[in-house]
């Protein structure tokens, strides 16, 4: 929709930009479908849109099961990747008054393609934020902070000193998740997979972030059982895992689960159920969005940006990587997890 | 006076400990007790699981086993009761269930309920759909029935047998919409036009993972046996993008919860039993002194429940 409109406006437009933008025409394996393509933009910015010039797009988990064809949401094809990511308000169309350029705004929804240098917007697809956001923490502001934000809102009304538990820890989300957990005073028991080199970093890392305990998957299965009684869990991996994290859930606590990293369905304990009687749950923060709660929303990012700025909120480890080096990029999103990809 | 009673005093394979034992207890009352003769008990799952120290409310050893029966009072210091009285056990204060069948009235508690209370989740309403495996169980029938009296249709899931005709044409006189095996499940399944919205789960594994994809949008999982022996799976995808609620239903903690509900509860399955809407499921009998082959049957899978007739007085009416 987005580009045959952009297409029609450079026909009769007398000087045009060109500029990159990333694009599948097919799903299967990124590195392979993904492309880079030069398109142009019209002179003057159309009616009820604004130009933004796109500073940085991260590549997320659901970016490559998207263009893999095995996400729920399908944009039409062709299609420019990435669902997140900020931009600067460049020019605004004539009639538009709620932007002026300068602006920093990131997607209002998931779908809008954001790997890509400059782009023209209609106005309702993009949402403002707070100026003092820094590149990298507004390019992924709207996927894994905000995703930890409400699940630590939305499902348990936790008090202080209360106990999360969460796997995956090691994730965008799961930290997140540590540093939220501090900021509100409550206890966060971090589950990763341990690793051969680096444990005793990663643990150290993390507990600095806001984890109470930090636990590799084997000690959940042996020594940890039966320890820990946690009012809300937090599942991205599912699988043997998720058995683990349920039997921790105390007495009608709650499980969310947002992701499922091992492809793994989820293996729950029927005395979780039966006898410790807990929910299980999903979040979708895609869906939370498409729902409206703008209201929630503004609070949400007041809340975060004042994390940010405070330095009480730090984004993970990111490599940039300039958009021309999609291929090794995307290939090394899928295969290494120790830093998110951030297209700059 | 002299009882008897299949007791055990440690916990471990059910075949093993449980004994029949003769024992005199004191026949003097104290206040607020009341003497009862036990007519019939059924060996439900959950006995199996207290004999082999898998359930979660361990009871003090020595311990009698079964968890619930129908019985006549000879005695009692209680008000409401008097004896003569036809009783279940847990409901000793509430209900006598004179007009029922003494094998109806041993089964009456655990199953019926167990339904029951599942069918008020998931917002169900005159018209929706529900799904369950374990179709062929005590709870599963139990759900097919009070779903026909409440206007809920049903898909009911059923292990694969020799004589699959029989038992689908059996459920479906009962009042099933539809009955599948798992493996049709697989083939049918993804076609069917309507979508659950509760999907009732006594079994786990694949079973709970086919029947919990099934489900509409919102929709929800109802976990309350795990008779398959693995854990419950159910998709990442039904969770997130589905937006289903999975939880599990002990009956007895229900009811301990929601006081005014049970009543109406105990009423409205009563009253269905006493109009013919309600049956137990097939049981084969036995006298307490063949416990043995009792258990072992009820533990072997191929069988259909077990019940004890302990006293029987199958034709008397007061
Ligand atoms: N529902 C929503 O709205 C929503 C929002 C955001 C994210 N998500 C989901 O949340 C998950 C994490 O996203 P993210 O962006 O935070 O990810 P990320 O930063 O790329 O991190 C991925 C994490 O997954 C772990 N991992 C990878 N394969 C695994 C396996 N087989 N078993 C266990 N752990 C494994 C890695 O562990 P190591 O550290 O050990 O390498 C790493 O910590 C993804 O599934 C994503 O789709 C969902
Ligand atoms: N949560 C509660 O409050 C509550 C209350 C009542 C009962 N329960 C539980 O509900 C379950 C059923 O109890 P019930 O008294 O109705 O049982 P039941 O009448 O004795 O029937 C057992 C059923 O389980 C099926 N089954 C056995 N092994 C199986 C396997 N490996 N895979 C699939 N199905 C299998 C049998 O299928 P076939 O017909 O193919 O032989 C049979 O239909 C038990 O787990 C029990 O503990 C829970």
């Amino acid at each position: 929709m987005l580009s045959s409109t952009r297409l029609s406006h450079s026909i009769h437009s007398l000087r045009s930009l060109s500029t990159l933008q990333l694009v599948y025409s097919e799903h299967g394996d990124p590195s392979k479908v993904i492309r880079p393509s030069t398109v142009s933009l019209p002179s003057s910015v159309p009616c009820g849109q604004v130009r933004v010039s796109w500073l940085a797009a991260p590549i997320n988990p659901a970016d490559i099961n998207q263009i893999q064809g095995v996400y729920p949401v399908k944009p039409p094809l062709p299609a420019v990747g990435g669902n997140e990511g900020v931009g600067r308000i460049e020019e605004v169309g004539s009639d538009v008054s709620s932007f002026k350029k300068g602006d920093l705004v990131i997607p209002a929804r998931s779908g809008l393609g954001t790997w890509r240098k400059m782009g023209d917007h209609s106005v309702d697809h993009v949402w403002p934020i707070d100026n003092r956001f820094s590149i990298e923490a507004g390019a992924t502001l709207q996927v894994n902070p905000s995703t930890a934000y409400r699940m630590l809102k939305d499902f348990e009304d936790l008090k202080e000193g209360d106990t999360v538990i969460q796997n995956g820890a090691n994730s965008g989300v799961g930290r997140s998740v540590m540093q939220i957990c501090k900021i509100r005073g409550l206890k966060c028991v971090s589950v990763v997979r341990s690793r051969d080199t680096g444990m005793d970093e990663l643990r150290e890392e993390l507990s600095e972030l806001g984890s109470t305990t930090v636990v590799t998957e084997e000690e959940m299965a042996s020594k940890m059982r039966g320890k820990v009684k946690a009012r809300l869990a937090l599942n991205c991996v599912g699988g043997r895992s998720s058995l683990f994290l349920a039997g921790a859930v105390a007495k009608r606590g709650t499980m969310v689960t947002y992701g499922g990293m091992s492809k793994q369905p989820l293996s729950i304990p029927t005395a979780a159920f039966i006898f410790n009687d807990i929910s299980l749950r999903g979040f979708w923060m895609s869906r939370w969005y498409d729902e409206g709660n703008t209201q929630e929303r503004t609070v949400m990012y007041r809340d975060l940006a004042d994390w940010f700025a405070s330095g009480r909120m730090k984004t993970p480890p990111f490599e940039k990587i300039p958009m021309d080096d999609a291929t090794a990029a995307l290939e090394k999103a899928q295969t290494k997890f120790d830093k998110k990809m951030l297209f700059v | 006076m002299q009882r008897r009673a299949i007791k055990y005093s440690k916990f471990g394979d059910p075949r093993q400990v449980a004994e029949l034992v003769t024992e005199t207890i004191s026949a003097e009352l104290e206040p607020n007790e009341a003497l009862v003769r036990w007519l019939a008990s059924p060996i439900n799952p959950l006995d199996i699981n207290k004999l082999q120290g898998a359930y979660a409310f361990k009871p003090p050893l020595p311990a009698i086993g079964g968890s619930e029966a129908v019985g006549r009072v000879i005695g009692s210091s209680v008000t409401k009761l008097s004896p003569g009285d036809k009783v279940v056990i847990f409901t000793v204060n509430s209900s006598c269930w004179t007009d029922l069948s003494v094998i109806q009235g041993a089964t009456l508690m655990i199953n019926p309920t167990t339904a029951w209370i599942m069918m008020r989740m998931g917002g169900m309403e005159k018209g929706d759909w529900l799904i369950q495996n374990s179709a062929n169980s005590g709870v599963g029938r139990a759900v097919i029935e009070i779903a026909r009296e409440k206007g809920y249709h049903t898909i009911n899931i059923v292990r694969d047998r020799p004589q699959i005709r029989e038992l689908k044409n059996e459920l479906i006189r009962m009042g099933g919409d539809i009955v599948w095996t798992e493996e049709e499940v697989r083939t049918e399944g993804k076609n069917f036009k309507g979508r659950p919205k509760l999907a009732l789960n006594g079994v786990g594994g694949k079973s709970c993972l086919q029947i919990s994809s099934l489900l509409s949008r919102g929709g929800m999982l109802v976990t309350y046996g795990g008779m398959s022996k693995k854990a419950h799976e159910i998709s990442t995808s039904s969770l997130v993008f589905n937006g289903i609620t999975a939880v599990g239903v002990a009956n007895a903690l229900w009811m301990a919860n929601h006081e005014e509900e049970t009543k109406i509860m105990l009423s409205e399955i009563q009253e269905f039993y006493v109009r013919g809407a309600l049956h137990s499921p097939p049981m084969e009998e036995h006298p307490l002194e063949n416990y043995k082959k009792a258990i072992e049957n009820s533990m072997d899978g191929k069988h259909a429940k077990q019940i004890f007739i302990i006293d029987d007085e199958k034709s008397s009416k007061i």
